[in-house]
């Protein structure tokens, strides 16, 4: 593990090392450690979350809608499949183009006590004020470099359709409570 | 001016009359072939249903745009019997080339329901960038943990994953240790939210050897957090107040309209600011977005509110949007819970990225806590203490020690790792976790 350290101390200071994918850095820098280096550039190249699963949900809602409701459930699944894996096979090199979050370099500066007063404010950036409607239906990351919206974006969500109901009929602070409830 | 409307007879091919009559070469049959397949492709990418160009109309643009050598895909029998399946085809052989190519691979099983009502359960594979396997109804059969199990190693047999080892369970049995499987091309993890099918789902998988290792999704977990931390004192109260603004002035026409008045006015003043932004319980650390609306309106809102008292025929404003919006207690409030809010959904946004690396789960986890410590100040330190008992207990319920072995690996980590090695979750040491992560690679002999 001294050996580990040294090598990780020697590449990891360099900016453009500690900004790509780790799984990267252990293709180029890791052959002195054979046994490690499989299971560390296997290991750091899996995403920790299940996001993609809940993103794809917005296919085959496309493909069976209320219209189109009567489509055999093997149709559904090939031309979801179709529609999922064309596009996301165009997106670029996934690892390729990674590059570490400043959320995390200001994590690692609020530890190394850079900072005193907790992170900077960073709040996702406001839709224009004429898509007020829209905007209620957005979810809150849209990030190109992400491809990530939340798992109901852009359509409209079962609490909006409620609060609306609530709203007009038991007025503000019940709408309020069902949302908090 | 005439003349440029009439087509010309000299072997341009860009000649033609409106009506389609023009010059151009006939087609050869293998041509039009190719074309209705391409047309079709493209047709069915675009999510557009099978019959949509089978129409009078649109055939006779297609004439018209083609010089009378096309017609469009065909019929819709045609599109979804015959074109289909090809273009389904050539998309599967373009996914399963990706697959084979790929560092790593992990799957996930994950649950909606269709516009019919029906559960629909969909298998991805993760390259990273996400592929879809199979969408499946269960049908009759209830959704136990056995039957999705069944499922989902049906699902991964199938011909996409053909080139890849699909469960470890026979090499594992045969005595072959973790590490030596990490080296061969096999989908090595699970991820699935945190429903307790799920979590029995992955308990048997792993159990049976399927996969090496299984854990809950990272952006679930963190979007957990964030619903923890609106329930702190502070950010409750933040929370509540925005909602019952964010509710009134989204929800009731002329109080919108007055506030998008008022909005346009700041705006020619240059203190332009963005819309409210309406929360969903659903919608991944939402709360964040929300207050952070309403914390950059409150001006704009209390201008409203001004402006509504001088209107000759004013809107009647609720008592509680009324205090909400002059409340100072409900301003500090935002101003206070902000910054963390922002920051957990910061971390959403980076852990449901594909590109997020296995170890930013544990190194953002781990960080989180400590920062907390000394950083957001402008929550009190009980509430603090609140939410890093929260991101411990959540962390602890979903942690598997190969994430742990995860952050000790990558070099990003590496200035806190020895003071983060030490900090205990559920009464285990991260470098303790990292020590088991270890033997267990080496199927219990570590040398």
């Amino acid at each position: 593990m001294a050996g580990f350290a040294a090598i990780e101390t020697a590449h990891g200071a360099l900016p453009s090392e500690r900004n790509s994918h780790p799984s990267l850095w252990w293709r180029l820098w890791g052959c002195p450690f054979r046994e490690l280096k499989p299971v560390a550039a296997r290991l750091l190249a899996i995403p920790p979350s299940a996001a993609g699963g809940q993103r794809m949900f917005k296919t085959p809602k496309g493909v069976l809608t209320t219209r189109r409701n009567r489509l055999t459930n093997e149709r559904v699944d090939a031309q979801s499949r179709l529609i999922f894996n064309t596009s996301q096979l165009r997106r670029p090199d996934v690892l390729g183009t990674s590059r570490r979050p400043d959320m995390e370099h200001e994590l690692l500066a609020m530890l190394d006590g850079e900072k005193g007063s907790g992170a900077p404010v960073q709040a996702p950036p406001p839709p224009p004020v004429s898509d007020m409607d829209d905007a209620a239906m957005d979810g809150l990351s849209d990030g190109s470099d992400t491809n990530s919206d939340g798992p109901e974006c852009m359509e409209q969500l079962p609490d909006d359709i409620a609060v609306a109901r609530i709203f007009d009929s038991d007025g503000v602070e019940a709408a309020v409570d069902f949302l908090l409830s | 001016m005439l003349d440029n409307l009439l087509p010309r007879r000299d072997g341009d091919n860009d000649a033609g009359s409106p009506d389609g009559d023009c010059s151009l070469p006939a087609l050869t049959s293998a041509t039009r072939t190719l074309w209705r397949q391409r047309f079709a492709q493209v047709q069915l990418e675009s999510g557009f249903a099978c019959s949509a160009f089978d129409t009078d109309a649109w055939r006779s643009v297609l004439r018209l745009i083609s010089g009378n050598r096309f017609d469009g895909p065909g019929g819709r029998n045609i599109v979804a019997r015959t074109h289909l399946p090809v273009a389904v085809g050539a998309s599967d052989g373009a996914a399963a080339a990706c697959i084979i190519d790929c560092v790593a691979l992990s799957a996930s099983l994950d649950w909606m329901t269709d516009e019919n009502g029906c559960w629909v359960y969909n298998i991805m594979v993760y390259t990273p960038r996400p592929i879809l396997v199979c969408t499946f109804r269960l049908g009759v059969p209830a959704g136990t943990a056995d039957t999705l199990l069944a499922r989902l190693e049906a699902g991964l047999s199938g011909p996409l994953l053909k080139s890849v080892a699909t469960s470890s369970s026979a090499e594992l049995a045969g005595g072959a240790s973790p590490q030596l499987l990490f080296s061969s091309r096999r989908v090595l993890a699970l991820c699935t939210d945190s429903p307790s099918t799920m979590v029995a789902l992955r308990t048997r998988a792993v159990d049976r050897g399927q996969f090496l290792f299984a854990f809950r999704c990272a952006a679930h977990e963190s979007n957990l957090v964030a619903s923890d931390a609106a329930r702190v004192a502070v950010c409750a109260l933040a929370l509540r107040e925005s909602l019952i603004i964010t509710v009134f002035f989204t929800r009731s026409y002329r109080a919108r309209s007055l506030l998008q008045a008022v909005h346009k006015m700041l705006a020619g003043g240059g203190a332009e600011v963005g819309a409210l932004r309406t929360y969903s319980r659903t919608r991944w650390a939402g709360e964040g977005a929300t207050i952070a609306s309403v914390g950059a309106n409150l001006p704009a809102l209390q201008h409203t509110l001004v402006e509504n008292g001088h209107s000759e025929a004013p809107i009647v404003v609720p008592v509680p949007v009324a205090a909400a919006v002059n409340s100072t207690a409900a301003a500090d409030a935002i101003r206070r819970a902000l910054p963390f809010l922002c920051f957990i959904a910061r971390i959403v946004e980076h852990l449901e990225a594909d590109s997020a690396p296995l170890s930013s789960y544990t190194g953002v986890f781990a960080c989180l806590p400590a920062t907390l410590a000394n950083h957001f100040t402008d929550i009190s330190v009980a509430e603090r203490q609140l939410l890093q008992g929260a991101l411990e207990r959540r962390y602890t319920s979903f942690s598997d020690l190969m994430v742990e072995l995860a952050f000790f690996l990558d070099p990003f980590w590496s200035p806190v790792r020895g003071r983060l090695s030490m900090l205990r979750w559920g009464g285990q040491s991260l470098a303790y976790m990292r020590d088991a992560a270890v033997e267990r690679l080496c199927g219990g002999h570590v040398s």
